[in-house]
């Protein structure tokens, strides 16, 4: 897990590393409720937390560039005390898999509308006990809007133009969460970006540094 | 406000009085334990009716083995679920407000359900909560076909009515942005101009009708050897202009060399069964250093004078080789 | 009788605490060691006679599971209670074959903790 953190102005080191923790343990707990919901979900491997640091949102953006060819992008917002946004990035052969992964049968079609439900179901499962996860051990308040479809099996430059392309522009850094998760026996990456809004920054620091004291 | 003037609220009526978002509440075995006003009025069923009964027995409508995963995993996960009316149009059907509705025969629903738990904070059942989103769902569906016909007109004040492809004016657009682009980008830009042999005469052997075959059958044949780069547009009334990016002079005479033979191998059906041929000929220009798009243009008309003069049915390139 | 514990993770902050929670149960009298990961850990686990190591699960590199394993080889008396984010069944039950004598959900509460010491007879009332 990359610790960029420290070198940021954003949170200290041990503030950083505090977070770090925070993540781990809100994707330990995801893992086990998705398992638990979702029966296919058992041997959810640990998500790997890519990245937990300060960055500019175009370099976010380049990377997810180039680290696909066409992707299905979900995108939701959470508000309240801790806000940002969520995006849930798809590969195509994630698809697949999660569909016996989710027990969705036949009698609901397999049209395009029945995929994006998909989507939009595990996206805002993934998403919801992450943040959930994060903001409980925080303290900080937050709430979930209804999750939507950006990109549905597009080229990645356009999923991720369409999804960056709505976003406010935010000048500076931001925190930036990034998650990869694994189907154990499907070996399909999934991955998950939070970014939090940079008004929360000063409430999120004031929580840790207390832990950090405490 | 102390304690003693504190207004003891029917708190629960709060919920149950609600008018303008549908609220349904089911405990762990699915039995109904709120059905507020929205869905009392919406479904003509009161709530003495079904309080405390299995919702699915109620509604046998309801898409059950959704609805459970639904739930159920909104109560594994204690975390909200949604559903969107673009994905499922409803939940449960009622009628729509015709006067908001517009063409909808049923309400569009936007779903979100979240879990409720007891006084010792176990999550005991879930609250299914119904937006009526008809009224957007129905301006959404309004600019999709708004869209779409403006899309169509557009399509059509570009084409010839004839023979369906570019028409002058979508000509006269595309050449100066070629002239731009390829200026800009440094990429060589050709263009032909393509002239029917003798249509006074088929028009005058054959009328009008088989002028205008002659013409959709020629437009139809040569389209199809072009590529999607290519701009293919009627140019006059039996003049025809091709733009040519990225294409220079040799190349370019190369495949009007090829369409001037397909032309001359075609044979056309006329509409009173009789069969007519044509041939035509072709002037072929690049643009060169400096060069704008009208001189594109007269040079690549002057190649086509040539080829008339030179006999027709043949291509010529600009400049002419004196 | 305990003398010797080591705390295992690759957060700083983690150690901090556990080591605190650790030391608030067990006293002063013992000695208190910790590493930043599974190849340090490995490393004093040869070096020293460790009684009870608490060892983080998800690290980079040598991972808890990876220590498990190469502890079996090493036939060491050290008794290991496993702390851990992932809280699947699939992980309590892979740690526990591989010889650990517990495992407690992060973030550790300390009475959770008690309450495994008095388990494995490290810790008397």
């Amino acid at each position: 897990m990359t610790d960029s953190l420290s070198g940021e102005s954003l949170f200290t080191e041990d503030e950083g590393d505090l977070l770090g923790e925070v993540v781990n343990i809100a994707m330990g707990r995801a893992g086990a409720a998705l398992a638990e919901a979702f029966s296919g979900f058992v041997n959810l491997r640990v998500p790997e937390i890519r990245a937990v640091n300060a960055s500019i949102i175009g370099e976010a953006r380049a990377r997810l560039e180039h680290a696909y060819d066409r992707i299905s992008i979900m995108h939701q917002e959470f508000f309240g005390e801790l806000a940002g946004h969520i995006a849930v990035i798809f590969g195509p052969a994630s698809y697949a898999a999660l569909r016996n992964v989710l027990g969705f049968d036949d009698r609901d079609g397999d049209g395009r509308r029945q995929r994006e439900e998909l989507l939009l179901e595990l996206g805002n499962a993934l998403a919801s006990t992450c943040v959930s996860g994060i903001s409980s051990q925080l303290e900080m308040r937050t709430g979930l809007r209804a999750p939507r479809v950006v990109a549905f099996d597009a080229p990645a430059r356009d999923a991720v133009q369409r999804l960056f392309g709505d976003l406010p522009v935010w000048s500076g850094k931001t925190l930036q969460i990034d998650i990869v998760f694994h189907l154990e026996e499907h070996d399909v990456p999934f991955e998950l970006v939070i970014t939090v809004s940079p008004e929360c920054l000063s409430s999120m620091k004031r929580e840790l540094s207390r832990r950090v004291m405490g | 406000m102390d304690a003693q003037q504190r207004v003891a609220f029917d708190y629960p009526s709060i919920v149950a009085n609600l008018l303008t978002v549908g609220m349904v509440a089911v405990d762990r075995r699915f039995a109904i334990v709120v059905w507020n006003r929205f869905m009392e009025l919406n479904s003509n069923i009161r709530s003495e009716e079904v309080l405390g009964k299995n919702l699915f027995e109620v509604f046998p409508e309801l898409n059950r083995n959704w609805l459970e995963k639904k739930i159920k995993s909104c109560l594994v996960l204690k975390t909200p679920s949604f559903s969107s009316w673009r994905q499922r149009p409803y939940l449960f059907r009622f009628k729509a407000s015709p006067v908001l509705a517009g063409e909808a025969e049923f309400m569009y629903q936007d779903v979100s359900i979240f879990p409720i738990h007891d006084e010792s904070c176990t999550v005991q059942g879930a609250c299914v909560v119904i937006h009526d989103m008809t009224e957007l769902a129905n301006a959404v569906r309004l600019l999709d076909q708004t869209q779409d016909r403006a899309l169509d007109l557009e399509e059509l004040n570009q084409r010839d009515s004839l023979t369906g492809i570019y028409n002058r004016k979508f000509f006269d657009e595309q050449i100066t942005q070629g002239v731009l682009s390829s200026r800009r980008h440094n990429w060589p830009l050709s263009m032909a101009m393509i002239d029917i042999d003798h249509f006074k005469l088929i028009n005058d052997t054959y009328g009008h009708p088989g002028g205008d075959m002659v013409l959709r059958h020629l437009a139809a044949r040569l389209q199809s050897m072009l590529r999607a780069s290519d701009t293919f547009c009627r140019y006059g009334g039996e003049e025809f202009a091709l733009i040519l990016p990225h294409v220079a002079q040799h190349d370019a005479r190369s495949l009007l060399d090829r369409l001037r033979l397909a032309i001359e191998n075609l044979v056309i059906d006329l509409p009173d069964g009789g069969q007519v041929s044509v041939t035509v000929s072709v002037g072929v220009a690049q643009l060169q250093e400096g060069q704008t798009s009208g001189h594109l243009v007269s040079c690549a008309d002057e190649a086509l004078y040539e080829s008339k003069h030179a006999g027709r049915n043949r291509v010529s390139c600009y400049p002419i080789a004196k | 009788m305990i003398s010797t514990v080591l705390v295992v993770d690759d957060s700083k902050m983690s150690r901090k605490v556990n080591l605190a929670l650790v030391r608030e149960l067990l006293g002063n009298e013992v000695n208190y060691l910790d590493a930043s990961g599974g190849a340090e850990a490995l490393e004093m686990l040869q070096s020293t006679a460790i009684d009870l190591m608490l060892l983080d699960l998800t690290m980079p590199n040598v991972s808890g599971y990876d220590v498990l394993v190469a502890m079996r080889k090493l036939n060491l008396a050290t008794q290991v209670i496993v702390i851990s984010a992932d809280i699947q069944p699939a992980a309590k039950e892979r740690v526990m074959s591989l010889g650990a004598a517990g495992f407690i959900e992060k973030n550790i509460k300390p009475e959770v903790l008690r309450g495994m010491l008095v388990k494995l007879g490290v810790f008397h009332d």
